[in-house]
């Protein structure tokens, strides 16, 4: 028998909501000391209007729905989906403000892209961004990164089990500390150390390519900020392109394959375990997969003559694949080359990247590493049961910061997120061919969008139907929340319609 | 006929050919290269590969100077392509393209790559010249005013809730007592 939610599970949800929501809020403050610092008054307005905005409705919903119940999983689902889609409309004001965007659909677009570190965007006339919007625009992939949820725990929960659901809502599951707001709190020391670090290599880097010192570290930190959370955003039209630096490339692709990884193995790695790099099921399963595609479509860029010598093929090919593996969609080529310029097999290689994206409880998307190896796994033990005695008992074990034996459930857990990740690019393909586009960047788009790679093959744009662009804010919601949050949520709507 | 009467006029006729063919071999560009757009060189990349071309746009974000060269970025309104060019070139541009700025307008007459051997493969534009067509300026940006209000209206309203959350806050442990 199906319940029908009770006034208490709303004000619960609203509660909470609202706390994210006041945490949306105070992130704001950043872009509005960046405009004011360069006495840029009319974004400054933009963001005291998204401030106001935000807390307003997060005090509102807090005072509206006080409670001291804490969360159950089905609370913690509902508000981290609930909390997401209210922080894109909320954090898209000052996006449409700015005057960057045809409509405010286009400007929840891009929010939505930019939380769930995806990296399509509709904006219009980039290169003539104000600091302070760019400021927002990196700074919101750079928490979607962490994970909204992840920032809100840090500084706005007391020590909850609550907390601990609405952080396996997000689609992360991995407790460093025994709290989940000290590891919310390791997740962020993570995150802030590399980016003082990787943000002093690419001001330097940018000095290098020849860039003003106040933009070089602007740039810097932003194009970490996209990097790092697998985001794939950057101040300029051209993305990566507009530095034409080997060196940006090169410390950028370092930058997204270590920001792809599982905050529970940098954990791992800053105790002293090293040998968990080598030993990891997801990196074992990254490199490998990141090589058969990499090879693909190497091969594919052989056959079509793309570039005129080895040394050019493999810099755009590799930068392409594992950009696209870690799901962060940098590009060092325009989106019309993978169409005009690469051939098929080389897209396809692509495309198998995307889907498969990097690592679970990280800022990447995608299928994930880890349920790519458990279900290569799952294959290699049912093809020994096969050649086995009957009454032989085969266990086969994982390694994933400790040992773990491969069950049963493992296995049905990753496949159900795998078909579910199936479902959504074949959806967002359909709905392309439906619109009219042909199949190649229907699927190209609708992977990247499932998957919160980014990668374009031109696809996307602001002229595209409305229809498409929700149902690619849809996929970029649901693949970055790994679908159980999203399935909560639509139960419990569907509970309050049809429930007792 | 008498030549050596016309020596002179045929000295001067020769001489112009001579000219005219040495002007037109010194600028070849300004006489082959069409002008073509940002659409047009990305999705015929394959046809105007290593062709002199023309392109037309706004310079923006940085000049990026790396010794006797140095790289621009062009955008034509559809899309920026970058273009390499001696450093001479690049100084007379006054104005790059940012928030403040439009940058200035610049013509550029080069060599245009698909995927350049030089720079790893990438779409570029090698600049022979470079002229500008018009100069950028400052952009403006006024204040809206109905923003403002917009803006002093809602932190007025956030004053009076927070306010509101305070006060409640401070009567909840007296209603508990």
């Amino acid at each position: 028998m199906l319940l029908r939610p009770h006034k208490n599970d709303y004000k619960i949800i609203g509660y909470y909501t609202g706390k994210i929501i006041i945490g949306v809020g105070l992130v704001m403050v950043v872009p509005l000391l960046t405009s004011l610092l360069f006495a840029e008054w009319g974004p400054a307005l933009d963001f005291v209007i998204g401030i106001c905005a935000c807390f307003i409705t997060g005090l509102g919903l807090i005072m509206l729905c006080e409670t001291d119940r804490d969360l159950l999983w089905m609370h913690g689902m509902v508000t981290a989906a609930f909390s997401w889609v209210l922080a894109t409309l909320l954090g898209a004001i000052p996006h449409y403000l700015s005057g960057h965007f045809l409509s405010y659909l286009d400007a929840c677009f891009d929010i939505m892209s930019g939380y769930t570190t995806t990296g399509l965007v509709l904006i219009q006339d980039l290169d003539h961004v104000s600091h302070g919007l760019n400021m927002w625009r990196h700074l919101l992939t750079y928490l979607g990164g962490q994970g909204m949820i992840v920032v809100a725990i840090t500084f706005l929960f007391k020590g909850t089990a609550g907390a601990y659901r609405l952080y396996v809502g997000e689609g992360k599951d991995e407790r460093l500390m025994p709290n989940v707001i000290q590891t919310a709190r390791a997740i962020w020391m993570i995150s802030l150390t590399y980016l003082a670090v990787g943000g002093a290599m690419l001001f330097v880097a940018n000095m290098l390519a020849g860039m003003s010192p106040i933009r070089s570290l602007l740039h810097g930190l932003w194009i970490f900020m996209g990097s790092w959370s697998t985001g794939g955003f950057a101040p300029q039209t051209q993305n990566l392109l507009y530095y034409h630096s080997p060196l940006v490339e090169f410390i950028t692709i370092i930058i997204f394959v270590i920001g792809s990884y599982n905050f529970a193995l940098h954990y791992s790695i800053w105790q002293g375990n090293y040998h968990e790099v080598r030993r990891n099921i997801e990196t074992v399963s990254f490199s490998t997969t990141v090589t058969i595609t990499c090879i693909l479509s190497f091969l594919g860029l052989m056959q079509a003559f793309a570039y005129p010598n080895v040394f050019a093929l493999l810099r755009r090919c590799l930068y392409q694949i594992v950009s696209a593996h870690t799901t962060t969609g940098n590009m060092t080529v325009y989106a019309v080359q993978f169409v005009n310029h690469w051939n098929l097999l080389a897209a396809i290689g692509i495309m198998i990247a995307m889907s498969i994206g990097g690592s679970a409880c990280s800022t990447a998307g995608g299928i994930k590493g880890l349920r790519v190896g458990i279900l290569f796994k799952a294959l290699i033990n049912d093809i020994h049961r096969i050649f086995s005695p009957d009454s032989a008992i085969i266990i086969h074990k994982f390694h994933h910061i400790r040992d773990v034996v491969l069950e049963d459930r493992h296995v049905r857990a990753a496949s159900l997120i795998t078909i579910s990740y199936m479902g959504i690019y074949l959806l967002g393909a359909v709905v392309g061919l439906f619109y009219g586009y042909p199949l190649l960047p229907s699927l190209f788009d609708s992977i990247s969008a499932g998957s919160n790679s980014g990668l374009s093959c031109g696809l996307t744009c602001a002229a595209m139907p409305s229809v498409m662009k929700m149902v690619y804010i849809f996929m970029m919601w649901a693949g970055r929340l790994e679908f159980m949050s999203i399935f909560a949520l639509l139960g419990f709507i569907w509970a309050q319609a049809k429930g007792r | 006929m008498n030549v050596s009467r016309h020596k002179p006029i045929l000295f001067l006729i020769t001489a112009l050919i001579a000219l005219s063919i040495i002007t037109l071999s010194s600028c070849p560009a300004q006489a082959t290269a069409r002008l073509l757009s940002s659409d047009t060189l990305l999705r015929q990349s394959k046809q105007w590969d290593r062709q002199l071309v023309r392109f037309r746009g706004e310079v923006i974000g940085d000049i990026m100077l790396r010794g006797t060269h140095c790289w621009i970025n062009v955008n034509d309104g559809s899309q920026a392509l970058g273009v390499y060019c001696p450093t001479e070139l690049v100084k007379s541009i006054r104005y790059v393209g940012d928030y403040r700025y439009s940058g200035d307008m610049v013509e550029i007459i080069g060599t245009f790559h698909r995927a350049c051997p030089q720079h790893g493969g990438e779409l570029d534009i090698h600049a022979e010249a470079l002229k500008i067509i018009r100069p950028g300026a400052r952009r403006p940006h006024p204040v809206m005013i109905s923003k403002l209000y917009l803006a002093m209206s809602l932190f007025s309203c956030t004053l009076l809730i927070m306010g509101l959350y305070v006060y409640r806050k401070r009567l909840k442990p007296r209603r508990n007592k």
